[in-house]
């Protein structure tokens, strides 16, 4: 049956109810589980093997020289370390998945904004 | 008579365009507020149409080169002169309203037209396409919303026996039992009004998703902040005179309240007058957020279809409930 | 002959969401034909993809479009398992199959508050997407993110429905089954919705068939035609639900059938939540792939999503082919808008639902040469501003 207004009963009741609006940064909505945010990288665990940089789809991933020189077993030494550049990284998490020595964890955290570009790097 | 600086407050201050800014201001807000809740939003603060207009008087200001210039930038004052007028016929603290004068139901009347003419000139100044358009559609709907909207003030004028509006007032102060009568008029001016202000389901002449900006889309700056003033008060001033001519009843007559030796009647008539305008914004925004936005020429179809053949019947039962024992003219 | 006047509708324009030009012969408010040029936002996904790896693929190939992102992954899994002749877990098909029904879900709500928007109708659009927001909800607790959800791999899924995660699902499920009845209620009733949606943008089914539409909008023509029952792929041959058509063939058919699309969905997401098989995720895939080709095809939320993956035994794919669903409903779109007026024409061009992002990919066909290429936008525009005799 065809009739004009169907929608007249439910705006009325929006209207005594609370908006659906989150006055966010004042409420906050909850983060799931392992959400991807924040990259962490952990040093005594990385051996600088370089998959992370091959499977990066987003190009995030730069080697740079290992100053610090980290002595790796069987008498070798660590030559590259990554760093990421969070503005370029797409979260994707192929990196943590690739890692065979599990240095790489990406865990919660927003609002990741900065103004020098520079700066929002992992290590520092 | 009047001297000059009575004139003067009153054309510039109350009720004239202060009054009329403010009061506008808050229409305007009032209605995107209540859309937005109804919406389950959180809407506007309250000085958000004030900053809306004193963000449109700072921009750039362009003229396109093709238009005729003088149309182009003269006609917005003509409209927004047009649609503040006619609050000095009607009745806001008193039965009475600041100059009444014999006919001025038919003035009012007249001056509202011209907002919706100024569009059409307005579309067919500025050269381009979309604007061109826009103004078709605005001179087409006028064939459809004029025809009811005078139907059904008249039939008020008919009940009254005159065609002034402190006159209507004041009869149906007296005789409540007009406004009974008045009913379905009542009910077609205000989707009548609606397409007046160019409103959704009737804002076919700034369809936004279809035809740009419609009417108003070479306009900028100050030019494009009085069209939007020239709605606000057109709904002000439209809202006002239904309140007048449809809710005239609910008023109360000169010195009907003494308190402490002055009369303060002026102040409940005032409060009265503002409720009764805010309750048909209130409405006007019900069906705002309700319905789509009908088709042009389905809009021309529901008018004549539905709101003249209501009209036609508004006043015939106005004629006859003059004619009747009941009604009859004091 | 009177000369009809010509109105450019785009590229850029509030009603459309993405860019692409309509030029529309008008005949005062009716139009006469319509001509479309796309392409405007062409990004070269294709050449882009024979540059990177397997793995790195599935990160672009899942930006080619935003609201049909785990169709399009999900497609390419499939070919590139068919190369290598994995066998993926159950778990991991059923895991799939319930975040594309939920993806479906999501896109049809969006299309029912764009579709409120063009007809003016802004109140509809808030109340749908409220809705929605419960699925992006639900995709966001069992994916980790709302859009492009990285979920899919060669070889299975990266994560795994939890059991404590079920009980939401399960009761977000139940309130948006109630809500899609509702909006399906107003659909048939509301007068002004009614007025703007029945009888537009005819398709008759003869000529549907004839220029071979695809998704909703030949559903919408009285053809049963889906993908996930014709030719079942990941977990629908174990599933029970019913193809939804509407014999009206106009715009107010579509919009039923997206509604009804919706309802099957719910139903056959809480199948899967009932009957998720145990086992792991995922199985190791090489990363190179044998040399070989694999064509398959998807029921995205648009209508069928084919692809073409051709490898030649290295780690990046040699040639990946792309045909997204609008790219066929083009020239139906075409076909529709002979005879309404310019006031629907909003509303009839996204009955098709465009997703432009998804179809900007430029074939050449020189007949003269009987010779096809693929070109790059560089080429193409040199070859705009030769033809202009701009250098």
């Amino acid at each position: 049956m065809r009739k004009p207004g169907v929608l007249l009963p439910l705006l009325f009741e929006h209207l005594l109810k609370k908006p659906f609006t989150l006055l966010y940064p004042q409420e906050q909505w909850p983060l799931p589980r392992d959400y991807r945010g924040m990259i962490v990288w952990s040093n005594e665990a990385c051996t600088g093997c370089r998959i992370c940089f091959t499977v990066c789809s987003a190009k995030a991933i730069e080697m740079v020289e290992d100053l610090e020189k980290k002595p790796l077993e069987k008498g070798r030494v660590r030559k590259q370390i990554p760093i990421f550049y969070l503005d370029r990284c797409m979260r994707c998490a192929q990196c943590e998945e690739s890692c065979p020595f599990d240095a790489i964890h990406l865990t919660g955290g927003v609002g990741l904004v900065g103004y020098i570009r520079q700066k929002m790097r992992v290590p520092g | 008579m009047t001297s000059p600086l009575d004139v003067a407050l009153y054309l510039l201050i109350f009720p004239g365009f202060l009054f009329l800014l403010l009061f506008g201001l808050f229409c305007e807000w009032l209605d995107r507020k209540v859309y937005a809740r109804m919406q389950n939003r959180v809407g506007p603060p309250i000085f958000q149409p004030f900053a809306d207009l004193v963000k449109l008087l700072g921009k750039e200001d362009i003229i396109p080169r093709n238009v005729d210039r003088v149309l182009f930038q003269y006609t917005p004052l003509i409209a927004f002169a047009a649609v503040m007028t006619p609050i000095f016929n009607i009745p806001i603290w008193s039965v009475k309203a600041l100059f009444p004068l014999q006919g001025d139901l038919l003035i009012t009347l007249y001056l509202l037209t011209i907002p919706t003419l100024a569009l059409f000139v307005i579309g067919w100044s500025s050269v381009s396409l979309y604007p061109l358009v826009g103004g078709f559609r605005a001179a087409t709907m006028l064939f459809g919303f004029e025809v009811p909207f005078i139907l059904t003030c008249l039939s008020a004028g008919v009940i009254a026996g005159s065609w002034s509006i402190s006159d209507i007032t004041a009869h149906l102060a007296l005789q409540p039992v007009g406004m009974l009568v008045l009913v379905p008029g009542f009910i077609i001016a205000l989707l009548a009004l609606e397409a007046k202000l160019e409103r959704t389901p009737f804002d076919i002449p700034h369809a936004e998703t279809e035809i740009v900006g419609g009417t108003l889309t070479e306009y900028s700056g100050k030019k494009l902040a009085v069209m939007h003033l020239v709605d606000d008060i057109g709904m002000v001033v439209g809202s006002s005179l239904l309140a007048a001519i449809f809710l005239g009843g609910f008023i109360f007559l000169d010195s009907s309240f003494v308190l402490y030796g002055t009369d303060i009647t002026p102040w409940i008539n005032f409060i009265l007058y503002v409720a009764k305008s805010l309750i048909i914004v209130f409405v006007l925004t019900l069906v705002r957020t309700l319905f789509a936005r009908l088709r042009i020429d389905q809009m021309l179809d529901f008018s004549w279809k539905y709101l003249a053949i209501g009209g036609l019947f508004q006043m015939f039962i106005a004629v006859m409930y003059v004619g009747s024992s009941v009604g009859g003219i004091p | 002959m009177k000369e009809n006047i010509v109105i450019p509708v785009g590229p850029q324009h509030p009603s459309f969401k993405e860019p692409m030009r309509l030029d529309l012969s008008v005949d005062g408010e009716k139009v006469v034909s319509a001509d479309i040029i796309v392409s405007f936002n062409h990004r070269g996904v294709e050449k882009a993809t024979e540059a990177r790896t397997y793995t790195q693929n599935l990160y672009l190939i899942e930006r080619v479009c935003g609201i049909c992102s785990h169709s399009h992954v999900n497609c390419f899994c499939q070919a590139v398992e068919e190369i290598l002749g994995l066998e993926v877990p159950e778990r991991a098909q059923y895991i799939r199959t319930f975040i594309g029904e939920l993806e479906r879900m999501q896109s049809h709500l969006f299309w029912f508050g764009v579709a409120g928007h063009m007809i003016g109708w802004d109140t509809f659009l808030m109340y749908t997407w409220k809705d929605r927001e419960r699925v992006n909800d639900m995709l966001e607790l069992t994916t980790g993110n709302r859009v492009h959800y990285a979920l899919n791999t060669v070889g299975g899924v990266r994560r795994d429905i939890r059991e404590e995660d079920m009980e939401r699902l399960k009761r977000g499920l139940g309130f948006l089954e109630e809500r899609t009845r509702y909006y399906m209620h107003v659909m048939t009733e509301e007068e002004t919705f009614l007025k703007r949606t029945v009888g537009l943008g005819l398709l008759p089914t003869e000529m549907a068939k004839r220029l071979c539409a695809v998704g909703p909008t030949i559903r919408g023509s009285n053809v049963k035609f889906d993908v996930r029952a014709d030719d079942p792929y990941a977990a629908y041959g174990d599933l029970d639900f019913s193809v939804v058509t509407s014999d009206t063939c106009d715009v107010w058919g579509r919009t039923y059938v997206k509604a009804g699309e919706v309802l099957q969905s719910i139903r056959m997401c809480n199948q899967i939540l009932d009957e998720l098989p145990g086992g792991e995720v995922r199985v190791k895939a090489p990363s190179r792939v044998p040399a070989g080709e694999a064509v398959t095809r998807y029921e995205a939320p648009r209508g069928e999503l084919i692809y073409y993956v051709k490898s030649n035994g290295g780690n990046t794919p040699e040639r990946i082919k792309i045909r997204s669903p609008t790219l066929a409903n083009w020239l139906v779109m075409t076909e529709m808008l002979k005879g309404v007026y310019i006031a629907d024409v909003p509303i009839v061009t996204d009955a098709i639902d465009p997703c432009l992002c998804c179809s900007g990919r430029v074939t050449i066909t020189d007949h003269s040469r009987g010779e096809r290429m693929v070109t790059t936008l560089d080429a193409l525009r040199k070859r705009g501003m030769d033809r202009r005799g701009i250098s």
